[in-house]
């Protein structure tokens, strides 16, 4: 809702910026830049950032059972993500707790990213070519597939029989642009976050959520009137995404993952959110 | 015609009408004066229920108005008003102001009421304004037409609370002259005036109000020459002494 | 920055149109329903009928001091549990009309209000029941003074319908969100989007002076 209302800010400025443009030629050009990859006027990485403002800060999810959601009963932030982003915050600045984790959605992480606002998104992202263009990811940290999760009545066995149906998704995700190629006949209906997606789904505003997944089972976890179906459909590493050209923050991250990994601690957390160990591939 | 029985008024705990009796016959031309705040005014707008009356009876051609069971729309056809801000409808000609009761309440096609205002527009002499709107007249042929927009109903009783008071003095005389006419023609007329002369020349009856009560009903040559009660002496003299 | 504007334009131009479309209808129905409830509330909030008034009042306070987001979801979300299943496009218009109305309401009352309680009492006189009154003396008269108040709110109304993007809409917000989630240029689409936003509400604001002027005049 916050977000909402941000993006409808965010418009009134936009054309007041048009407003200027056509008021004042050339000179307007210039907010435009806001927008563009800060890499070129930053000198210092964000490594360097982080630690002379005593605090990494990464971009998360808020909604996304298992990965990163608000434990409404002590309101931390809780979920697989967050394990990973501690880690790293140890490594980068030797204690887990100088971290700051800041909310991102889909639609925000990229130019949030792009701002500064956030040293790093680990948020669900999956690595594609497209988001290459904008941002460097690390290694893969977890192995995803897009899935379909119906209710447990439903008809629906995998994306041949999706035809004239009504798919729910999350708006700027991949799943969404996905399904899209794989069930071309299927109406695609996109929402603002995952528990919205999830209420529509409750609520018969579509036939079948799609998403990864892991997000998938988590919602599963919370109403076992659904279940997942189809298996996995497509291949969706996720990645840590940071600022392009970033190389000292890069090679702290990829850092972290391959001692997380060789130490075995990767391997805990994942059990401990998904309850069974990584497939190993 | 009209009969008041009894009849008691509150607003909250002021007794603005006090234990009124007052009968009006049909054709007759009564005159209601007394000093402002006298409740002249509350009086004749409890005769078409513009105002409730607390207990007592008021008998209006052969209705009984505070009866829960009347019905007001009927009551009111038969019952002319004239403000003393004439309430013309801004928004209309002259012609839709007048034409809007008898069409939507008497239900007369279009054609026969505008005949019928037309004709009563002639009488108040402003046949030529039939298409003009209200801000377009002066105040005294706003009120003249108002007059028009009461009789075109065919009413029994008009009423006329205060009509030339709004009125720059040089106007009052026209509105006064269709006022006389109307009573000339045996119309039942109730009207509350500081206006002397007309009560003299037209009036019936004069009725004299202050405190709420009815303090003295005489025929006006009588009233104006010789009047009974000090209160009504003291208030003539104050209103010829101005 | 203008090239990328053409750019998304030129690929998404079939997106921003039929979002267009969809504004333009919620908009449209919105406001002829919410000006009709509005009335009706309005005339609930001045009738002498305590009951009415009562009713009406609690409408408006209602409505008007919770978020329309709340109330668009409940239309969309809250009545399917109660097995009504609505259309997102139909839970918009409702949810629009429903809140619009609150705010259309205040402003007819205030007209009403503003016209001289002589009109009503004239009019009553002559034998023209409560609602005859209404009809042909006191609202043409209010509805004038009340048609700036009512432009403000239709304009709202059609800014407010991006509100529907978050129930999947279909509408001009819904194709925006996701063309800028596409394209990661979210600066320009907001942009284009924007000016979409402008070509429904600049007329529309043309149209409530001309008719304050015009209206003026008679």
């Amino acid at each position: 809702m916050k977000k909402k209302v941000s993006v409808l800010s965010l418009v009134f400025m936009l054309v007041m910026s048009v407003m200027l443009v056509a008021c004042g030629g050339k000179e307007a050009d210039k907010p435009a830049d806001a927008n563009a990859p800060a890499s070129g006027g930053t000198e210092k990485s964000s490594v360097a950032a982080a630690k002379e403002r005593g605090k990494l800060i990464v971009g998360v999810k808020y909604d996304t059972n298992l990965f990163g959601k608000k434990d409404p009963a002590d309101g931390q932030v809780k979920g697989f993500d967050i394990d990973i982003a501690k880690a790293i915050a140890k490594k980068i600045m030797g204690d887990d707790t100088k971290i700051e984790l800041k909310e991102v959605t889909s639609k925000t992480r990229i130019p949030m990213l792009k701002n500064g606002d956030i040293d790093a998104i680990i948020a669900t992202m999956t690595i594609t070519e497209e988001r290459k263009q904008e941002v460097d990811f690390s290694d893969v940290y977890f192995e995803a597939g897009q899935s379909l999760l119906v209710p447990k009545d439903s008809s629906i066995t995998g994306i041949q029989d999706l035809n004239g149906k009504t798919v729910i998704a999350v708006k700027g995700s991949t799943s969404a642009k996905q399904i899209r190629e794989k069930a071309p006949e299927a109406k695609v209906a996109e929402y603002e976050n995952y528990a919205e997606a999830f209420t529509a789904l409750k609520s018969k505003k579509g036939d079948t959520l799609t998403t990864d997944n892991s997000i998938l089972l988590g919602m599963q976890k919370e109403d076992s009137s659904f279940k997942l179906v189809g298996g996995l459909f497509t291949d969706e590493p996720y990645g840590i995404a940071i600022r392009k050209g970033d190389a000292e923050m890069l090679k702290a991250v990829n850092e972290t993952l391959s001692e997380l990994k060789s130490s075995g601690e990767y391997d805990k957390i994942y059990e401990n959110w998904f309850g069974e160990k990584p497939q190993k591939k | 015609m009209i009969e008041f029985r009894q009849v008691d008024k509150y607003y909250g705990n002021f007794h603005v009408l006090q234990n009124i009796n007052l009968t009006i016959s049909e054709g007759e031309v009564v005159v209601i004066i007394g000093p402002s705040g006298s409740g002249k005014s509350t009086l004749l707008r409890c005769i078409n229920h513009l105002e409730k009356i607390s207990s007592g009876e008021l008998i209006v051609d052969n209705i009984n108005v505070h009866d829960r069971k009347t019905n007001l729309n009927v009551l009111r056809q038969e019952i002319g008003m004239v403000f003393q801000h004439f309430n013309l409808y801004p928004h209309m000609t002259v012609l839709e102001n007048i034409t809007l009761a008898p069409m939507k309440v008497r239900k007369i096609a279009r054609e026969e009421a505008q005949k019928t205002a037309r004709y009563y527009l002639e009488k108040v002499g402003l046949a030529h304004k039939a298409d003009a709107y209200p801000n377009e007249l002066s105040g005294g042929q706003q009120q003249r037409v108002a007059i028009a927009r009461g009789l075109t109903m065919q009413p029994k009783i008009m009423l006329f609370d205060e009509p030339t008071s709004a009125l720059d003095p040089e106007m009052i005389g026209e509105v006064l002259e269709v006022m006389k006419s109307l009573a000339r023609e045996g119309m039942t007329m109730v009207v509350v005036t500081h206006e002397m002369g007309f009560a003299k020349e037209v009036a019936d009856r004069v009725v004299f109000m202050d405190h709420g009560q009815v303090v003295e009903e005489s025929e006006p040559k009588a009233f104006f020459e010789s009047p009974k009660e000090e209160r009504a002496r003291s208030f003539l003299s104050r209103l010829l002494n101005h | 920055m203008l090239q990328n504007i053409l750019d998304i334009w030129s690929k998404y131009n079939g997106e921003y149109v039929s979002g267009l479309i969809t504004t333009l209808q919620i908009s449209v129905i919105s406001l002829i329903a919410s000006l009709l409830l509005g009335t009706v509330i309005a005339i609930f909030c001045i009738s002498p009928f305590r009951m009415l008034v009562i009713i009406g009042r609690a409408y408006v306070e209602f409505i008007r001091n919770t978020p329309l987001l709340i109330q668009i979801f409940f239309f969309y979300f809250g009545l399917s549990s109660l097995d009504i299943q609505l259309s997102s496009f139909v839970a918009g218009t409702l949810g629009l009309t429903v809140y619009t109305a609150a705010f259309i309401a205040e402003a007819i009352r205030a007209g009403i209000n503003s016209i001289p309680k002589g009109q009503m009492e004239a009019a009553r006189a002559s034998g023209l029941t409560y609602i005859q009154a209404m009809r042909y003396v006191v609202l043409p008269q209010a509805f004038k003074i009340v048609i700036p108040p009512l432009g403000n709110q239709f304009i709202n109304l059609v800014k407010n319908s991006s509100l529907l993007g978050v129930i999947a809409g279909m509408d001009l917000m819904y194709h925006a969100d996701i063309i800028s989630t596409n394209t990661f240029k979210t600066f320009e689409t907001y942009i284009l989007v924007g000016v979409f936003y402008l070509t429904i509400t600049v007329p529309l604001s043309i149209l409530v002076n001309w008719l304050e002027r015009r209206l003026k005049r008679a």
